[in-house]
């Protein structure tokens, strides 16, 4: 759905702060701090989990022992004291909710501040000829309430929170979960199988085209809880669903680290978009606060004619370490990754995507744009792989960064690596700043100085954002503007 | 409408106005004409307040009040209206959103009602009728790939929707062909009222048969040296500026 | 600590007895920093995978095996290609040949030595604490000799220089030649460097360049070693304000070859263009990493590189570009292409941006892929054989970076070896 330009006049009227940085305050059921096998286990008896997913948390914990935190992008933060945070941290209810009625009225609140259309008619309100939107809302960890879950189960959709489908699907969980990302992939991949605390499960049956737009509202509450979603998605053979993920995360001083994993699994000639938006706390003009965000999300197009579209529009976070991967292994496959990443202030984004061609005619296309104000640094770092059996593979790749003032860095760290003949690659990538042409025949004809720096921008942008689905796309665009506040003159 | 008193202005360092003073009263047109370095350019930048163009002494009085003093928008939103030598490209921004911003940024400014997309739309259908201007241009990036011709009345069709006071035409003329001279020219006619003033800078007399000025100035080495009616420009096609600035 | 490569150790354990022999012994300077060179070697050993700068190129058969460079390695046929130049300094197995070398016509303004006989002169060898390559230091331990050239301000030569360096088959591990070329204001001079040789050995040229305000230096490379030699160079080098470095090389030989380049530019108006061409085949590596930093306003740097890899030839560019903080109105470009003519051969690429300053202009571009079909078949359609339309496409590929060798005699030679190239004179013998 190709984003409405006229919705980049938003940009223009918005102008505020941080505008999610509220705390509600909910009784928290929560874990003591640190991690340890003990921890693990309470985490597990919490969510009254079979003895296989114990075990296998177990597996991932002990593990990780044995890892070192990476090092190798390029971001700079305090170490991070392991045993100083809360692994478990949730919303305090009776009895589990049975409707949105139910649903702590403060709970209410918070997402009515945040403005996520839980309820069906706000999301039905205003969205020209948009589709329906459920959600799935994840509330430090714990996921609160699911809506439209009753028409999705007409179509034989699965959508509910992880640990419910570990109760409910267990043969569906227990076939694909890790089988993406597997514990042993990364030091955050691991951190997240120990102790993933929820996240949300979704299954399309073959030939299904999921009848509305899946969301999930990831926002990050109690101070000193690192967030641990785990996100299973599954596209049987011919099913087609669109995935919507939305990120906010309370001001607060101290940095809050957020380590979540997504695995997709696409089957034959079925297809997956999965688009987020994330705007998590991104630490204050002098880098106070903000969130670490270390997120390992993959893609396995494990059928012929397999397709994912990975869309992200990055504007929060302290640090940003994130790299939505495809592996293409079904022949035809298509792998896309449409980026766009703001820092600003003293944001750090290290990201991209990898690219892995395994399958024949597999093909991928890597659109990134990146936004560099303030004293931010941020980097594309991306792969391209093309395997020996990779016949007639091709990607094409074009990355661009743009400057906004002189404190500021943007760097491309592209590796591409080729082992089939008949496998073409190209990659292009430019640097450059808004020119001052722009900004004064924008303002000569009446825009202010940061309108048309927003306006300037989101044309930057334009190739991403119109990947968006139109709801995200407007507040994607809004976002742009806000993000690079106080970044002109 | 506009007063310039004695204008001084320079870039990067070197003096280019030297003292420049021209007054322009409501529903005039004025063309400035000059030899290449004379300072053309640089009187229109001045005027619309680009960066890099430094007013050293003098002033401009603009209805009144201090232009000078003025942002680039502020002046945009007060009317005055610069049509680029050289507009700037803007990948990726169509040309519809462009136009929507800008008029709908002006009429906040003003404290009018801004349009919704159909309104603007409808608006912006009829300009385009009456300038001859294909529709399919609103759609495109601004001024990506357009030609200079296509860029040129992209800029005649922002002045006929923003409807400015005072028009300040750079080389407009520069790179056009008849056909399209004649339409960026019918497009300043049709603004053309008693309000309404303009400032037409060209190097050539070309641009003045279409755009009937009332005063002919002549710039050369950042003064006007000399000022006459329209006739002065035929003058100048005919004897060079070489020996008009001497004289 | 794990334990040392073999051939590091080899390199350790013989250091002693070779100081005798390499020039500066009984100095005591010099043999201190070649004790500092040496040290920093044993704490890094050869550069592995885990090295992010080495991430594509595997060192193991070099340095796993044993040092034994005098097992016989039938010789292959070289590409000849008669190239004359008044003025040349040859060196074999790392050494100084008087007897090869003709020197004698070189204008007044310029002091060629070989670095044996210049020891005593300024800091030709020298440790810099703070270097992380070990090839570098490697070199700096056991260092025999090399070029030490100074040409003096406004000192133009019009003719080639050339700088051979040969290599047979020796009992004697490793060729560590140490360049040190320096141009004064407005100096300009062309050189064409030479690799080859036969056999199986090692070389680790480490050359400095230096050019003052003003100066140009056209820095040819021909890297025709054999094809079971290991070539891993390095060239450092620092332009001052309105300073040109322009560098060409031509890779063909070596079993792995390595090309690591590090242009630094000081000053404005300065130019540093990095340009190269490889044609591998066999089990053939070729690395090319480089590095243009941009510290001050107002200069640029380009680079092209396009290889040709046949069989199992593998292909590494890796490239960066680093702009400092206020290095504003700088513009980098970048651009590296490959062909793959088979099914096994392989290429391994890493444009890299690292950009502190807005107003600046970069790009980059890396493309990879076969040969056009279409535009295969469209001259096989013409009556053009197939193995002539390839060539010929092949060719085409490469014409547009050949062309970037200003120097027509040199740019001759070089089309003369691709083409030949091409035709499998080089043949391998696997």
């Amino acid at each position: 759905m190709a984003v409405s330009q006229e919705t980049v006049e938003q940009v223009a009227s918005v102008s505020e702060k941080y505008k999610y940085g509220f705390v509600s305050d909910i009784e928290a059921d929560t874990a003591p701090k640190g991690l340890s096998e003990d921890i693990v286990r309470f985490i597990s008896a919490k969510k009254e989990e079979p003895e296989w997913l114990l075990e296998w948390r177990l597996k991932a914990y002990r593990y990780w022992l044995t890892m070192q935190e990476p090092s190798w992008a390029k971001v700079d933060y305090p170490k991070i004291d392991y045993q100083d945070i809360y692994y478990y941290s949730a919303p305090k209810t009776k009895d589990k909710p049975k409707s949105l009625d139910e649903v702590d009225p403060e709970l209410l609140e918070v997402y009515e501040k945040l403005g996520i259309p839980l309820k069906e008619q706000e999301v039905l309100a205003g969205v020209e000829g948009a589709a329906n939107v459920a959600v799935d809302a994840v509330f430090d960890s714990v996921s609160v309430a699911t809506t439209f879950r009753e028409r999705l189960e007409k179509e034989g959709v699965i959508f509910c929170p992880i640990s419910e489908a570990v109760r409910d699907h267990p043969e569906l969980v227990k076939k694909y979960l890790g089988t993406v990302v597997p514990y042993t992939d990364n030091f955050f991949a691991a951190l997240n199988s120990a102790v993933f605390t929820d996240g949300s499960f979704c299954y399309i049956p073959k030939g299904v085209r999921c009848p509305m737009e899946l969301s999930t509202y990831f926002r990050i509450n109690a101070a000193q809880t690192g967030q641990f979603e785990r996100t299973l998605i599954i596209a049987d053979d011919a099913s087609y669903v669109s995935y919507l993920e939305g990120c906010t995360a309370p001001m607060r001083d101290e940095n809050q680290l957020h380590a979540a994993v997504v695995e997709l699994v696409i089957l034959d000639d079925a297809e997956i978009k999965y688009s987020t938006v994330q705007n998590w706390y991104p630490g204050d003009e002098n880098g106070v606060g903000g969130i670490y965000n270390f997120v390992t999300k993959r893609a396995a197009c494990r059928g012929k004619n397999a397709k994912v579209s990975w869309t992200q529009v990055e504007t929060g976070s302290a640090i940003t370490w994130k790299y939505p991967s495809c592996i293409l292994q079904g022949e035809n496959s298509v792998g896309e990754f449409y980026s766009i990443a703001i820092t600003n202030n003293l944001q750090q984004a290290d990201t991209g995507t990898k690219m892995i061609h395994l399958g024949k005619n597999t093909s991928s296309t890597i659109i990134s744009k990146g936004i560099s104000a303030g004293k931010a640094q941020s980097t594309y770092r991306g792969l391209v792989r093309m395997g020996r059996k990779a016949e007639n593979a091709r990607n094409h790749t074009v990355c661009d960064s743009l400057l906004i003032g002189d404190k500021c860095g943007a760097h491309t760290v592209p590796y591409i690596e080729n082992q089939s003949r008949t496998a073409k690659i190209e990659h292009e990538a430019t640097t450059s700043k808004v020119s001052e042409e722009q900004m004064f025949y924008c303002q000569q004809r009446g825009l202010s100085e940061e309108d048309s720096m927003a306006l300037i921008v989101n044309g930057f942008c334009k190739e991403v954002l119109q990947e968006l689905p139109m709801e995200f796309a407007v507040e994607a665009q809004k976002l742009v503007g806000i993000s690079l506040e106080g970044s002109v003159g | 409408m506009l007063e310039i008193k004695d204008l001084h202005a320079e870039v990067g360092g070197k003096e280019i106005l030297k003292g420049i003073n021209l007054t322009i009263n409501p529903g005039e047109i004025h063309a400035v004409m000059g030899p290449n370095g004379a300072g053309k350019s640089t009187l229109s930048y001045v005027l619309s307040g680009r960066d890099g163009y430094e007013v050293t002494s003098g002033s401009v009085l603009y209805k009144g009040e201090d232009l000078l003093d003025m942002d680039p928008d502020e002046r945009a939103c007060e009317g005055v209206f610069l049509a680029f030598q050289y507009p700037v490209e803007i990948p990726g921004v169509a040309t519809a959103t462009f136009l929507k911003t800008a008029l709908n940024a002006q009429k906040k400014a003003r404290g009018e009602e801004e349009l919704d997309a159909m309104q603007f739309l409808k608006l912006v259908r009829e300009k385009t009728a009456e300038l001859g201007i294909k529709d399919d241009m609103l759609k495109r990036a601004v001024n990506v790939g357009f030609s200079g011709g296509e860029k040129k009345r992209n800029e005649v069709l922002q002045m006929a929707l923003l409807q400015p006071d005072l028009m300040l035409l750079d080389e407009t003329d520069s790179g056009l062909d008849i056909d399209a001279l004649k339409i960026a020219a019918d497009g300043v006619n049709r603004l053309r009222s008693p309000e309404r003033s303009a400032l037409v800078i060209t190097h050539y007399q070309r641009l003045l048969e279409y755009i009937v000025p009332d005063f002919v100035h002549v710039l050369a080495d950042g003064q006007i040296v000399k000022s006459g009616d329209k006739s002065l420009a035929l003058e100048l096609e005919e004897k060079g500026y070489a020996e008009i600035s001497a004289a | 600590m794990t334990s040392l490569t073999p051939l590091a150790q080899h390199y350790l354990d013989r250091f002693d007895e070779a100081l005798k022999s390499l020039p500066g012994a009984g100095d005591r300077h010099v043999e201190s920093l070649r004790r500092q060179g040496l040290d920093s070697f044993a704490a890094l050993d050869f550069p592995t995978k885990r090295i992010e700068e080495w991430r594509f190129t595997n060192l193991a058969a070099l340095t796993k095996a044993a040092a034994n460079e005098a097992e016989t390695i039938p010789a292959f046929p070289k590409i000849e290609a008669r190239f004359s130049s008044p003025h040349e300094m040859v060196f074999i197995n790392g050494r100084f040949s008087a007897e090869q070398s003709r020197l004698d016509d070189l204008p007044v303004g310029i002091t060629i030595l070989p670095v044996s006989q210049s020891l005593g002169q300024g800091s030709v060898l020298n440790f810099d604490e703070t270097e992380t390559r070990s090839l570098v230091s490697l070199n700096t331990a056991f260092m025999q000799d090399g070029v030490s050239l100074h040409v003096e301000d406004g000192i133009i030569l019009e003719e080639v220089l050339t700088l051979t360096f040969r290599n047979d088959p020796s009992t004697e591990h490793g060729r560590h030649v140490r360049n040190l070329i320096t141009l004064g204001e407005g100096a300009s001079i062309t050189l064409l460097e030479r690799h080859e040789g036969t056999g199986r050995y090692f070389t680790n040229p480490v050359t400095r360049i230096s050019l003052d305000r003003n100066a140009r230096l056209q820095h040819y490379k021909l890297q025709q070693d054999s094809k079971a030699a290991f070539h891993l160079a390095l060239v450092d080098c620092e332009i001052a304000s309105g300073a040109c470095y322009d560098n060409f090389c031509l890779s063909i030989g070596g079993q792995i070859s390595r090309n690591e380049m590090r242009t630094t530019i000081l000053g404005e108006e300065a130019e540093s263009h990095l340009n190269g061409a490889y044609l591998m085949r066999g089990h053939q590596h070729c690395d090319t990493t480089t590095l243009t930093e941009h510290t001050v306003p107002l200069n640029n740097s380009s680079q092209i590189y396009k290889g040709v890899l046949d069989d199992n030839a593998h292909g590494v560019f890796q490239g960066k570009i680093h702009i400092f903080p206020d290095a504003q109105q700088v513009a980098g470009d970048q651009l590296s292409k490959a062909l793959l003519l088979s099914d096994r051969a392989a290429v391994d690429c890493k444009p890299e941006l690292e950009i502190y300053a807005d107003d600046v202009k970069c790009s980059h571009g890396a493309t990879s892929g076969e040969l056009d079909e279409d535009a295969l078949f469209y001259l096989q359609s013409r009556g053009i054989p197939f193995e002539q339309a390839r060539k010929i496409l092949i060719e085409a590929f490469l014409a547009d970076v050949l062309d970037t060798v200003k120097h027509d005699d040199v740019r001759t030679l070089f089309e003369t070896l691709s083409t030949a190239w091409l035709s499998g004179t080089q043949a391998d013998e696997e």
